[in-house]
């Protein structure tokens, strides 16, 4: 076969959001994936490899993008990756289902130095819509290989891996016969052309700069700018003439698409009611629209409560129990510090990463059902006329409904929001979003503060806390970003059945992120509130945590908390917002009354302050994974401290309302 | 007789003739497909708020302003 002959290739795969791309990724590098960021961005790079005839495959997944413009990090990556790194081929994944709009990506990629295979997807939904797409036609119209998939079925992904095989290395496809500019305009790019000549750095073809230069494309013009000098006022008049050229080029595109799509589309689409429609009917409507959104985030909670609960008592059992008294008689001989900073400190951080665990899966995976379905794009586009208010639009929902899952991957799923004010803005809300671990202490303590109301106020509590998220963001967002909006762009996909698959690689990676990320975070924290407490002799009450929440306490007053053990379990919640619980355990030992935890934490409280500490609780500084994983994203540490002033100043301002409010009442 | 694609109502269909706005959002926009000369069918419009439109077999979402800036001729 005209197989490979070296033994390490690199492929890259493109293709535009919601075509399955990354199904194909995950069907061919499994879990073998690194993820991480492209150098100096923070976008995410998956790489993966496999095996192929003896050779190894490096498969880099490039970022989704609608064009190769440079409108977009993601589209600048995209290009940037291609020319620079040159891989031994490209492989396109384009949606059958809007063919139109993958050919224009195809369009951009053909005139690239590099080979290419179109990977033609859902073919199986856009043959039950009543398109018939003949792949053969299409592959001798475009001059490039094509191949169709059904990808979710891991139906042709062979064929295509077997595709790109052929082509990798070689030349790019001389019979391509990519898009030809409307003559409008075709004497400009040539005088382009001529005056680029000679001056572009190598790995960028002069065609292709001469029509992106043409295109108004900013990063080129930079690029040329700075590579010929002398020839730049030339450009620039040119440019300068023309600058409507832009539209004329896009619509000369769009006009090859056409053709090819006349020449293989074999029975063009009946305007058939599609199950997409009848189901938004309801999904987008002004009404029922949120209302499912709402019924569909209470079912979450529920499965995600009703199936992780028991696993996380037995969990947590687990480390309190056998694995305590083995660490314990391990350490028999060992100096008490010692245990008690593997015991105290390393092992109960370590059990409350454990104990998060099923909670993040069960949660991951109903939200990751959601995904792939293509509801988030409806709950973001019902969610919109709110945002509005905020100076935010629907995107910016997504990542914050993540963050009731836990916060971390919600401040790293911002990065989906094009505009940097909104990604800054949305950063800032999310770690006001009840995270589960937050509801865990809510629950916890409920019971106890509000006996039978228990579940009417703590669902009480997590709308006030939303409420404050929406006041807060309509304050910011008007008051610091003057209410400046971007542009909503967004695209709502088909529906369609869910892939277990990659439910499953979205879980693994979201929960992987929080194991690494907030784990090793949430251990050594834990491990320093260990020390503050055990530090300088044995008794707690002596101890430097006592007395840094004894010196809090006048503030703590304020708010009904003059027990200074009420603050040292706030303050521990910067490990990790569970920690409240075991904080308050081990400072409110059992005083053989038989009263449980939560009853006795109760003791200490007035109504007013049980209803302020839980506010505070739930409103508190960010902890410590969240704080780190803000830092990474807006590179700043001054909107990372900001945020965390920002979340300071709300949970002294509620709490002290509330008590104060609370107690005249 | 042109106007902005919010006027028109659900279940309407006109042709693109023009893309308003700077040019990063018309980029994006032709990139979603939206050019002079194509075909778009409105599916979803309460007369306030984002829009939903059909281009190219693609349904997208507009916020009400970039809508307001693609001008229709009436088919």
């Amino acid at each position: 076969m005209a197989g490979p002959s070296r033994a390490e290739f690199t492929i890259a795969l493109a293709g535009q959001p919601n075509v399955g791309k990354s199904t194909v990724f995950n069907m061919l590098t499994g879990l073998s994936q690194h993820v991480g960021n492209w150098p100096g961005k923070t976008i995410e790079q998956k790489t993966g490899e496999f095996t192929y005839d003896s050779s190894r495959i490096r498969l880099v997944d490039l970022p989704g993008t609608y064009s190769l413009s440079a409108n977009s990090e993601e589209e600048r990556i995209a290009r940037d990756f291609i020319l620079r790194e040159q891989p031994d081929a490209v492989v396109v994944i384009v949606n059958a289902t809007a063919l139109e709009r993958g050919l224009y990506l195809v369009a951009e990629l053909m005139t690239l130095p590099v080979p290419l295979v179109v990977g033609l997807n859902m073919l199986d939904i856009a043959e039950r819509q009543g398109s018939h797409i003949d792949v053969e036609v299409l592959e001798a119209a475009l001059g490039v290989p094509v191949v169709g998939l059904v990808a979710t079925k891991n139906r042709g992904v062979r064929d295509l891996v077997d595709a790109a095989a052929r082509r990798l290395a070689r030349p790019p496809s001389a019979a391509a016969n990519g898009p030809e500019l409307a003559p409008t305009h075709r004497p400009q790019l040539q005088r382009l052309r001529a005056l680029v000549a000679g001056h572009v750095p190598r790995q960028y073809p002069e065609d292709w700069v001469a029509l992106k230069l043409l295109e108004g494309d900013t990063e080129i013009a930079g690029l040329v700018k700075a590579a010929a000098p002398e020839a730049w006022d030339e450009i620039e008049q040119v440019l300068m003439a023309h600058e409507d050229a832009y539209l004329d080029i896009a619509t000369s595109r769009y006009r090859w698409v056409r053709r090819m799509v006349r020449a293989a589309v074999v029975s063009p689409r009946a305007g058939a009611i599609t199950r997409t429609d009848r189901f938004d009917k309801v999904a987008v409507h002004h009404i029922w629209g949120p209302l499912l959104l709402l019924l569909l985030l209470g079912v979450v909670f529920l499965v995600t409560y009703s199936v992780a609960g028991p696993m996380v008592q037995w969990l947590d059992a687990l480390v309190a129990g056998p694995l305590t008294t083995a660490a314990e008689s391990a350490l028999a001989g060992a100096p008490d510090w010692l245990t008690g900073l593997l015991v105290d400190g390393l092992i109960a951080g370590v059990g409350t990463v454990l104990t998060f665990v099923p909670v993040l899966v069960i949660f991951f995976a109903a939200l990751g059902v959601l995904e792939d379905v293509g509801y988030l794009a409806r709950a973001a586009y019902v969610m919109d006329p709110f945002m509005h208010h905020m100076g935010l639009h629907g995107k910016s929902v997504l990542p914050l409904m993540v963050g009731f899952g836990c916060n971390v991957p919600a401040v790293m799923g911002a990065r989906i929001i094009e505009d940097r004010r909104a990604r800054l803005l949305t950063i800032l809300l999310a770690p006001l979003v009840p995270c589960t671990a937050r509801l865990a202490v809510l629950a916890f303590l409920a019971p106890a503060f509000f006996g039978t109301g228990a579940a009417f106020a703590s669902l009480a509590l997590v709308a006030a806390n939303l409420l404050i998220l929406f006041v807060v963001g309509v304050l910011i967002g008007h008051g610091v970003f003057h209410g400046a909006r971007t542009a909503f762009i967004m695209e709502l996909p088909l529906y369609h059945r869910p892939n277990p698959r990659t439910i499953g690689v979205f879980v693994w990676q979201s929960t992987a992120a929080f194991v690494k990320k907030a784990g090793s975070i949430i251990v050594i924290v834990s491990a320093l509130v260990w020390a503050l407490s055990a530090l300088p002799g044995d008794d707690v009450q002596q101890s430097l945590l006592a007395d840094l929440g004894r010196m809090l306490t006048p503030l703590g007053a304020l708010m009904g908390l003059s027990d200074w053990r009420l603050i040292v379990a706030l303050l521990s919640s910067f490990a990790a917002k569970e920690n409240v619980i075991a904080t308050l355990g081990i400072l409110f030992p059992p005083d053989g009354g038989g009263a449980g935890l939560a009853e006795r934490v109760a003791g200490v409280l007035t109504p007013a302050a049980a209803v302020a500490f839980l506010v505070v609780q739930m409103t508190f500084i960010p902890c410590a994974a969240v704080l780190a994983a803000t830092r990474q994203e807006t590179r700043s540490w001054r909107w990372t401290l900001t945020g965390v002033g920002l979340m300071l100043a709300i949970a002294l301002l509620a709490g002290t309302l509330v008590y104060q409010i609370g107690s005249r009442l | 007789m042109t106007r902005g694609l919010d006027e028109l109502p659900a279940g309407a269909t006109g042709v693109v003739e023009s893309l308003g706005g700077g040019r990063g959002v018309t980029s994006r926009l032709i990139g979603m497909g939206f050019t002079p000369g194509v075909e778009v069918a409105v599916i979803h419009n309460r007369g306030r708020g984002a829009i939903i439109v059909l281009v190219r077999d693609v349904r997208v979402a507009l916020g009400r302003g970039q809508a307001q800036k693609i001008m229709i001729a009436e088919s």
